[in-house]
């Protein structure tokens, strides 16, 4: 059977796919095409035919071999960045509408006066007081007001709105009147989505609930739609299992999850480059690598340190604190189709518009006026005109040079050559200073990491950038051009539950323990049975969340069964102390804890998922152009190409290389080796032999 | 080797930074008083084998460079005595200190019997003894009303904690298990950092640690000067008033002079009133702090905030003033008030010397301590007002934020959420919103003031109330309207009455009600500037009255909510 994983970016979408078709061996394919914004189902319909078609068979028929789709989609995210969500309404607690807006006093950067904090997605006139309460002990104080729900309803009706966020105060403990307001909304609004904080993010601390609620308010309403819509659309090509969706964590989950919260696919695409990522380090064993994406709307960051990708509990996207676990990745809006612009200081500015797809970068020819870095590197030369997407796209040269020519040279009076030099410096600074970020800024060495590749244009970034932090090497693998969909193949179906539960030390019940967790695990299976998983290939992994009495924060410890029998506390009660003291160097044995929270994970085994190979792709497609000049990108140099050769072992630059998908420019003092057939590895050749 | 040089400056001055965060995370995530573990009240840093700081975890801006002294104060003490496994433990106010509540610990570190480094982490502690519990103690006339002292003391040797001191200290106070669990924490936070920094300087070795941070402070002093050096010469004076002392009845004078000569700055307090009978004199450390802090916001958001910067600021004193006072004095609450009003005093003098980069004024600090015994689990329990927070002031081209006062605290503090206050104490929360018509107006209008107000269901407990602003409301620029006043209200028996801003201890009832109008920011420029659009999208949003877009910013809104531009264009006299 084929697995099949879709990745839509802001600019293109890519298809990987591996498996044998009927007995026949096994082949790994992928293609990349551009993403249909005006109708992005119809899309993926049109992507999944291209790919059928270098499978030599119909859709359906591939299909009918496909065990398994994974997609990652960016529209929650893009939705976010361009603050286009769905027009939103709040109903918080009456008393409490503004703890989006008052932020719990703080500020990312306290030593900048002028320094102003991210818009507030919702205007207070839409914030709107219900009257209803509930104490921290989950008891109902003040019955919900049904008539003062209605009259927020009428009001929300008059403006507009197309979704509403709820987050009362302590519904975590007790959901019951967000779910009677949402049933409300329901008979008074029913066009209306509904968003519930219990449901999104049921965990104490209001304004980081209700940051996520409304965040996944404003999304939610978008990416539904899409996929009901991508649902409907394959079903007619005999498609009827589930289309698995790539979360923020770095599990696979399904369409009815993302319909209620589509928050959890805010970095789905990124999440399948950290896995990705995760699956190279494994394949190469190499401990330290750094993931950098440059896709057609922004540049992704991940890093592996000693084998080890970080889940993190609380995150912040475009300054909005989100409480889903999210892999750790860091973005830039710097891609290929970020459009660039001179401000009137005479500054060079990259983004964060993006052209997209459509009209796409001014070269594409789609209508799109306005110059991208993409239009850059096809008029430095670094893009071969002739062989776009594998020549599915014609680029036109002379619309690259009208727009740089219209927006960016005559603003700073300079020629279109000169100008595309400067474009390409300040991107490769802005990637470079992103990628400090993330090592350096963190103390983490960058000297120590190897640099992967990946998206279609960084591979001509990759060595300047390297060289700039003077890293290990660079490494672009075949597939590096659709990495993240190459990820999301080697990704894992996964349910997560977390559970409430307090049992003080002296009270250690182990019966009442394995209960409980015997119960999660049902629900568990439930849910994994209907993302499509068979429960013998499943791992549960359990965590006990335990704090000492008195603190507020848990430390969670992984222990390796699920039942207990009452011998373990001695092992539990060791476990935490002595965690507790690696975290904060100390504890206090004299103290007694308390377990706060059970947490389970049930995910898939480990999963095949091969390195592609050069012979795979048809080795024979890959040109390999020696410019006649050392090139420097230095002002003075065009870029000519003077011979085609096949590619070999060794590449000594400067050169540029060309894939169907992405170049890589080899510059001068770097050569290029392939490793494990299927892995360009650029590394120095000279030591600062430069001034 | 340029490039290793400058990468290997840019990793270990990130690898500090990132260390001072990881210390302050483990203290956030593994102390037990919510002041720290839920409001982030505590400062870590790192400084030199000197005592300068050389890294400072993003956190409360008026404890910057408080650690740098605590350390001073242990060199100048223990001198030669200082020796790998140790730990020292401060709060004295009079040496190296900020307040009482305040309580540093700090760890040498050694490489190869060198002393290279210190690691401080600086905590507010819920109680630390003294007549008043929660040790905010309004009407103290001395510092022994106000907590146990603690000269620099050394409390862990040979790795090991002395005990004799560690009770001495806890069993002064009203919860001796709590303290002690979180200065264990901030031993461990401390001995987290020791750890990586050891790891790091194995790695880079012990001249290429030294001289990143030699550059780094030698560096930042530099900036700091060139930046002095772009303002104009000269002396800007201001002055601004606190409320009182809680004895005296009439405001406190503080007196600014910022003289710019050169590449030198000197913040100078001469014409400052004399020191005060009650808790309001401040120490030399947070004068000092508040000078540098607030000098720096000026000369901008780049210059590294290290030992280099703050020495590039001179400060003048006057002993025997509010903020040089002889001892015994009392100053708990110093770094709030007159902290903030500093800070406020120093942005008008230099708001004089170049217009128009520093805000109208802040929001003072008020609100109780409470604390009682929880009926829930029988466990004393003492809180603080950390929701009470007043609003920011407005300056050109933006409006003032809402919540983020007082200035010494900026951006720092991290308010608890409701929901953790409700679980931590017995106390259920009404409300907590802007409030219409407190923003100080003007083109740009200060941030809305906040009505918070709760409820406490506890039988017996008390609330001490403390804080200023009550009769000096945010100041004005440019033609803007100040902020509102503070108004801590109380219901008891029946009726509502408005307290003083300084007060003994008050027994409080179940049911009472405390509710706290806090400040609204200043305003800047004339509020007849001001877009009508943004005038009407502020009625809309309950910010502001009908009545105040009208009678204030001169526009007339209809009945349907759209503008009657006519008459408003008559009033704001354009027709």
């Amino acid at each position: 059977m084929i697995k099949i994983a879709i990745d839509t970016g802001g600019t293109f979408t890519d298809y990987t796919s591996v498996g044998s078709m009927n007995s026949d061996e096994e082949k790994k394919i992928f293609i990349k095409n551009p993403t249909n914004h005006q109708n992005p189902a119809l899309g993926i319909v049109y992507g999944l035919k291209e790919l059928a078609k270098s499978w030599e068979v119909s859709l359906e028929e591939l299909l009918s071999n496909t065990s398994q789709i994974s997609h990652g989609t960016t529209l929650a995210l893009n939705a976010l960045i361009e603050k286009k969500g769905v027009k939103t309404a709040l109903f918080t607690t009456e008393g409490f509408r503004d703890a989006l807006e008052i932020r719990r006093s703080q500020l990312d950067n306290q030593w900048d006066i002028r320094a102003v904090t991210p818009p507030v997605l919702v205007p207070r006139r839409l914030r709107i007081g219900i009257k209803e309460r509930v104490k921290y002990d989950g008891t109902i104080i003040k019955q919900l007001d049904e008539e003062s729900v209605r009259k927020a309803c009428q009001k929300c009706k008059k403006e507009g709105v197309k979704s509403i966020a709820v987050c009362f105060l302590f519904s975590f403990l007790n959901p019951h009147n967000e779910q009677r307001v949402r049933d409300i909304i329901n008979e008074e609004l029913p066009e209306v989505f509904v968003s519930l904080s219990s449901d999104v993010s049921p965990q104490i601390r209001e304004y980081e609930r209700t940051t996520t609620t409304v965040i996944n308010a404003y999304v939610t309403p978008i990416v539904s739609t899409y996929l009901e819509d991508l649902r409907s659309r394959l079903s007619e090509y005999g498609w009827n299992k589930p289309i698995n969706i790539m979360m923020n964590s770095g599990g696979l989950s399904d369409i009815p999850t993302m319909n209620k919260i589509s928050a959890k696919s805010l970095l789905s695409g990124p999440a399948g480059g950290g896995i990705g990522n995760q699956n190279l380090s494994k394949l190469l064993d190499n401990e330290h690598l750094v993931l950098g994406d440059m896709g057609g709307t922004s540049f992704d960051l991940h890093i592996i340190d000693n084998n080890e990708t970080k889940l993190v509990p609380e995150s912040r996207i475009e300054g909005y604190p989100i409480t889903l676990p999210m892999m750790d990745i860091h973005s830039i809006g710097a891609g290929g189709g970020s459009i660039i612009s001179v401000d009137e200081s005479k500054r060079v500015l990259i983004g964060p518009e993006s052209a997209g797809s459509v009209p796409g970068p001014a070269c594409y020819n789609l209508g799109g006026t306005k110059p991208t870095i993409t239009d850059v590197l096809l008029v430095l030369g670094l893009i071969d005109e002739s062989n776009f997407l594998g020549g599915k796209f014609e680029l036109s040269k002379e619309k690259a040079v009208n727009a740089i020519e219209e927006y960016v040279a005559k603003a700073l009076d300079i020629s279109v050559v000169e100008a595309c030099i400067i474009v390409y410096r300040v991107a490769s600074e802005l990637m470079a200073d992103s990628l400090r970020l993330i090592t350096m800024q963190r103390g983490n060495d960058p000297r120590e990491y190897s640099l992967v590749g990946s998206g279609g244009a960084f591979g001509l970034f990759a060595c300047n950038i390297m060289d700039s932090l003077n890293m290990r090497e660079v490494l672009v693998p075949v597939q590096g051009p659709v990495f993240c969909s190459w990820g999301m193949l080697g990704a894992k179906r996964r349910y997560d539950i977390t559970r409430s539960f307090f049992m003080e030390k002296q009270d250690w019940d182990s019966d009442k323990l394995n209960e409980i967790i015997s119960s999660m695990k049902g629900d568990c299976e439930d849910e994994l049975l209907k993302l499509g998983v068979s429960l013998e290939n499943c791992s549960f992994d359990l965590n006990l969340e335990i704090r000492y009495i008195g603190q507020h924060h848990e430390i969670s410890i992984p222990v390796d069964k699920l039942e207990f029998n009452d011998g373990d506390l001695e092992i539990i009660d060791e476990l935490f102390h002595d965690t507790h003291y690696d975290i904060y160097q100390y504890s206090q044995l004299e103290n007694d804890w308390e377990i706060i929270n059970l947490h389970l994970a049930g995910y898939e085994k480990d999963l095949y998922n091969p390195l592609f190979n050069f012979e795979d792709n048809n080795v024979d497609n890959y040109i390999v152009r020696i410019p006649g000049e050392s090139f420097n990108v230095d002002g003075k140099t065009e870029v000519n190409v003077y011979s085609e050769t096949d590619l070999i072992n060794e590449i000594s630059g400067p050169a540029l290389i060309n894939f169907d998908y992405t170049s890589i420019l080899v510059p001068k003092g770097f050569k290029s080796n392939i490793v494990d057939n299927g892995i360009l590895s650029i590394s120095k050749t000279v030591m600062e032999e430069q001034l | 080797m340029k490039t290793e040089d400058i990468i290997n400056r840019t990793v270990i001055t990130n690898r500090l930074d990132s260390i001072t965060e990881e210390m302050g995370i483990s203290l956030e995530h593994s102390a037990h008083s919510p002041i720290f573990a839920e409001a982030c009240d505590f400062a870590c840093c790192i400084c030199d084998y000197k005592g300068d700081l050389v890294s400072q975890l993003s956190g409360i801006p008026i404890l910057a460079t408080a650690g740098s002294f605590s350390v001073k104060s242990v060199i100048k003490k223990y001198g030669d005595d200082i020796h790998e496994g140790d730990a020292f433990i401060i709060n004295d106010p009079y040496d190296g200190g900020n307040h009482l509540p305040d309580i540093g610990i700090i760890t040498p570190v050694f490489y190869d019997n060198e002393l290279l480094f210190f690691c401080v982490s600086r905590a507010h502690h819920g109680d630390i003894g003294g007549s008043t519990a929660g040790s905010y103690n309004p009407k103290a006339t001395e510092i022994f009303q106000e907590g146990i002292r603690i000269h620099p003391t050394r409390i862990v040797k040979n790795n090991e904690i002395i005990n004799d001191i560690l009770d001495l200290i806890i069993l002064n106070t009203r919860n001796p298990s709590m303290l002690k669990s979180d200065l264990l924490a901030q031993m461990g936070s401390n001995n987290v950092a020791r750890n990586r920094l050891e790891k790091m300087i194995d790695e880079y070795g012990n001249d290429v640690v030294k001289s990143v941070v030699e550059e780094n402070l030698k560096q930042a002093e530099l900036l700091t000067r060139k930046r002095i050096g772009e303002v104009p010469d000269g002396e800007y004076t201001a002055y601004s008033f606190i409320d009182d002392d809680g004895f005296q009845k009439e405001a406190i004078k503080i007196n600014v002079t910022v003289k710019i000569d050169g590449e030198s700055l000197t913040v100078d307090f001469t014409g400052t009133d004399k020191q005060v009978k009650g808790f309001v004199n401040t120490s030399v450390v947070t004068a000092t702090a508040a000078s540098g802090i607030a000098s720096l916001w000026f000369l901008g958001s780049d210059i590294p905030r290290n030992g280099g910067a703050f020495n590039a600021i001179d400060v003048v004193l006057p002993k025997g003033s509010l903020v040089n006072p002889y001892e015994p004095a009392p100053m708990t609450l110093s770094t709030l008030t007159p902290g903030s009003e500093i800070i406020g005093t120093i942005f008008k003098a230099l708001n004089k010397a170049i217009p128009d980069r520093l805000p109208a004024g802040y929001g003072n600090y008020i609100g109780p301590s409470y604390y009682g015994i929880d009926p829930r689990n029988r466990r004393f329990y003492v809180g603080f007002s950390f929701c009470s927070l007043g609003s920011g002031g407005a300056m050109k081209g933006l409006d003032g934020k809402a919540y983020m006062s007082p200035m010494s605290n900026y951006g720092g503090v991290k308010a608890p959420n409701i929901e953790s206050n409700e679980v931590q104490y017995p106390h259920i929360t009404l409300r907590h919103e802007m409030e219409c018509d407190t923003a100080g107006a003007g083109e740009f209008r200060g941030g809305a003031g906040i009505d918070y107000a709760f409820q406490i269901y506890d039988e017996g407990s008390e609330i001490v109330m403390f804080g200023d602003g009550i009769n000096n409301p945010p100041y004005a620029l440019n033609g803007g309207k100040e902020g509102s006043f503070n108004k801590p209200l109380l219901y008891h028996d029946g009726k509502w009455i408005q307290t003083e801003s300084k007060e003994h201890p008050r027994k409080i009832s179940k049911g009472d009600i405390i509710n706290i109008h806090s400040a609204g920011g200043g305003g800047y420029g004339n509020p007849f500037e001001r877009d009508v659009n943004m005038v009407l999208n502020d009625y809309l949003d309950d910010i502001i009255s009908k009545e105040s877009a009208l009678d204030i910013y001169g526009v007339k809104i209809n009945d349907d909510e759209t503008i009657d531009m006519d008459e408003t264009m008559r009033i704001r006299g354009i027709m």
